[in-house]
């Protein structure tokens, strides 16, 4: 049976629908095209897509699924769904001392794939990059009528941002200190990695106060403070808010991930030379076909354009776990790049025995003996190993090698986020002035794709934060059931993003990466709350709920700031 | 007797209209959409997202004015001129917004890619210098989860500096994109990635994994 589903885990479907049906795993072939896009709500499977399954072998014809976008939103997952109390201690002069949360999760109606790791998650990041003697926390998970809650772009991980970014604003404000002061003072010192957070794990590296440092001189802070002054005698309400988030990337350890968290890479070299690349991730629409190119035509020394990378055939590809949590090159990254060394060391062995000398090294593509300085090419390698005609010692012909690569941590990627923002007292609403995200994802490889992701993740950050909300009438009946209700984001909305990164490596694997898929998501919604907070600050306002819908806020100024 | 759309209809109707260009007979129920049309006729090209006209995946340009085509009927397109994304490249020569599109990674998914493009090109046909403002309102018609719109946004003001640089057949205009010299057909731009030297951001977005985004 072949199944085509838009999925981010191929694989991981293929096991759970012959196993729902009772079929042997390898009479399924589970393809993914074009998936057109997932932020966690194809981390699943769905109740239709084992169903399909199974009327297809009832009936022995094929079937076809198409569910309305009104399905789509009651049908799935929702992200989020929280509601959390916190409670921060901390001395006079800012330094902070723990942290305490009670955080509620609507589960909705069902348990899906993940609903429990999500809030598990948010508690595992909830000091953010801050350190604390000590932490306490409750997750009280609510079934309730709703719409089942899941990953979601972040995945637990925004929450927590949103809840330490939002406390540490407040004890600000409480203490009359410069939200960038405290934050500085709480950073975990760049000379303490690797970290141990009091929640159990263990940061990688990082340099937290680099990036606040560049957005910090992006925006000319000291001259928005002096403009915000102004602003105020002016009566006008413009605010300046800031986040310094950390994130757990690369998912992950197998330990921690239900299913194996590890990631797998097949690289064949063919006889003309050319290389194909086979991931068990997954990707779809963050561009590993390039990364992984990339990656690959660096380490051979090919050209890019020589590399094909395949994914989302289960009868082609190896077993891989998929794309999520940003895992896709820090996992699958790092998978490719030891199979690529395997093959280099096979290539080597060829380049050994054309040169009839064991001094030799791999210089781009080719193999130089670096006594007499001759060379052999890597066309030449690779025709010796497929015609075999001679083999080195202990060798097979052909030029194929796979990795299965178990990640040792995650990685912790981070960063600083600053928005300006101008609140219109007659209508509430909310205009961007200018939006700074300077990001740590470890080393870029790809620096044009890397900034599509921040750019995407903050537009869905903006989203979060401002729009959209899973709105519900008092019969539980979802009433944001169409894109237009539940208001997503469209060009016209959205500011001009100011991105930039700090590189700070992660030690976890080879290639130095960290993930950035999230990033933008989770630094941004708590620097656009932080923001508008700061705008309304002089009416006493200390806190307010996302979405901050023109309504609310205009409601809330109304009110001369008591909600 | 056939079934569309919930509603039944007692006989199919004929369906005469020019596609990217070819004439074209289907025969068509009087309720079917223009978008299950082509999408039944292979041009997947052509996204569902919502059936609602509210984002903008289902764009095609007819007689050049782009519209959702899930919220118009196959037979109101009779004796039309629908241009889809399929039709927008002249052979393997990319137009400029195709070009730009795939050389400042303004497409992840590609989902929203065909639609966003034939939106881009109705505007760059009627307005080829347009501000910022002007294509982001434009662009507010199609959705996009995974962008963020700024890139996007970038390459239809690059595309548009391309197209205001199009000058009649005869002269050669290299444009930052590559392009060769453009033919002089209506609104048609040809750019020959091949034949000319590539911008550096060309190899940052290899080709074939973005391409893909019109295809299925
Ligand atoms: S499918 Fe036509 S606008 Fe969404
Ligand atoms: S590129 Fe994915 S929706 Fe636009």
């Amino acid at each position: 049976m072949t199944m085509f589903s838009s999925t981010q885990i191929p694989h991981l479907m293929r096991t759970m629908v012959a196993g729902i049906l009772g079929m042997p795993e390898n009479h399924l072939r589970v393809i993914t095209p074009e998936v057109g896009g997932g932020f966690g709500s194809k981390l699943n499977v769905y109740a239709e897509e084992a169903l399909m399954c199974f009327i297809a072998k009832r009936i022995g014809k094929p079937v076809k699924w198409i569910e309305s976008r009104r399905e789509n939103f009651q049908c799935t997952i929702h992200g989020r769904g929280h509601v959390d109390y916190y409670e921060l201690a901390a001395k006079r002069d800012g330094t902070m001392l723990g942290l305490k949360l009670k955080l509620i999760q609507d589960i909705g109606a069902y348990h899906q794939l993940l609903t429990p790791a999500i809030p598990t998650l948010s508690v595992l990041m909830m000091p953010g990059l801050y350190k604390f003697k000590s932490i306490s926390a409750d997750i009280i998970g609510a079934f309730t009528n709703c719409v089942p809650t899941d990953a979601y772009r972040g995945a637990g991980r925004p929450e927590a941002t949103h809840g330490i970014e939002r406390m540490v604003d407040i004890l600000a404000a409480e203490l009359k200190m410069d939200p960038v002061e405290i934050r500085l003072k709480n950073f975990v010192g760049n000379d303490e990695f690797p970290y141990a957070t009091t929640t159990g794990l263990m940061y990688d590296s990082g340099n937290y106060a680099a990036p606040l440092h560049k957005a910090l001189a992006a925006v000319d802070y000291t001259a928005r403070r002096a403009e915000q002054v102004q602003a105020r005698e002016a009566g006008k309400l413009m605010g300046i808010g800031i986040s310094t988030y950390g994130e757990i990337c690369a998912m992950g350890p197998s330990a921690a991930l239900p299913a194996g968290g590890w990631e797998s890479a097949t690289v064949k070299i063919e006889p003309s030379g050319q290389v194909t690349v086979m991931t068990g991730a997954s990707p779809h629409g963050q561009g590993e076909e390039t990364t992984f190119a990339q990656i690959t035509a660096d380490e051979l020394g090919v050209g890019i354009n020589d590399v094909m990378v395949v994914h989302g055939d289960t009868s082609v590809v190896q077993y891989g776990i998929g794309t999520f949590g940003s895992r896709g090159t820090a996992v699958g990254g790092a998978a490719l790049f030891y199979a690529l060394q395997e093959l280099k060391a096979k290539i080597r062995k060829f380049g050994v025995m054309l040169l009839g000398s064991e001094n030799v090294s791999l210089v781009g593509g080719s193999c130089v003996d670096q006594s007499t300085g001759k060379s052999v090419s890597f066309a030449e390698m690779v025709v010796a190993a497929h015609h075999a005609k001679t083999l080195p010692p202990n060798t097979q012909p052909g030029l194929v090698a796979t990795y299965f690569w178990e990640p040792p941590n995650f990685t912790f990627p981070f960063g600083a986020h600053i928005v300006v923002t101008e609140v219109d007292r007659d209508t509430g609403g909310i205009a961007i002035r200018r939006y700074i995200a300077v990001d740590d994802c470890g080393k870029v490889i790809n620096p044009l794709l890397v900034s599509g992701q921040v750019h995407g993740g903050v537009a869905q950050g903006l989203g979060q934060a401002l729009w959209e909300e899973a709105v519900y009438d008092d019969n539980a009946q979802l009433v944001t059931g169409e894109l237009t209700d539940y208001a997503l984001p469209r060009a016209h909305f959205m500011p001009f993003i100011e991105s930039s990164h700090t590189e700070t490596p992660s030690p976890v694997n080879p290639l130095g990466v960290k993930g950035v898929g999230e990033a933008g998501t989770i630094g941004c919604s708590p620097a656009v709350v932080n923001s508008v907070v700061d705008a309304l600050s002089t009416l006493g306002v200390r806190h307010i709920d996302m979405p901050l819908t023109p309504e609310k806020i205009w409601k809330l100024i109304q009110a001369g700031g008591h909600a | 007797m056939r079934r569309s759309n919930g509603v039944l209809f007692m006989k199919n109707i004929d369906l005469r209209l020019r596609v990217n260009g070819q004439a074209k007979e289907w025969s068509i129920a009087p309720g079917d959409l223009l978008l299950d049309v082509l999408r039944r006729e292979g041009y997947f090209g052509v996204k569902r997202g919502c059936e609602k006209g509210e984002c903008g995946a289902c764009t095609v340009l007819v007689n050049g004015k782009a519209i959702n085509s899930c919220l118009m009927f196959a037979a109101q397109a009779e004796g039309s001129d629908v241009l889809t994304i399929e039709g927008l490249a002249q052979g393997d020569v990319l137009h400029p917004l195709q070009e730009a599109f795939l050389d400042l990674g303004a497409v992840q998914c590609g989902f929203c890619t065909g639609g966003m493009i034939l939106s881009a090109k109705a505007l760059l046909d009627r307005n080829p210098d347009p501000t910022v403002e002007e294509v982001r309102e434009v662009m507010a018609g199609n959705y996009c989860r995974c962008t963020g719109y700024e890139k996007p946004v970038e390459a239809v003001l690059a595309a548009a500096v391309v197209a205001r640089a199009f000058v009649p057949a005869a002269s050669t205009v290299v444009s930052t994109f590559g392009a060769s010299p453009h033919n002089s057909q209506a609104g048609h731009h040809s750019a020959n990635p091949r034949s000319a030297p590539k911008s550096k951001k060309t190899d940052d977005k290899k080709r074939s994994s973005v391409l893909l985004g019109g295809q299925r």
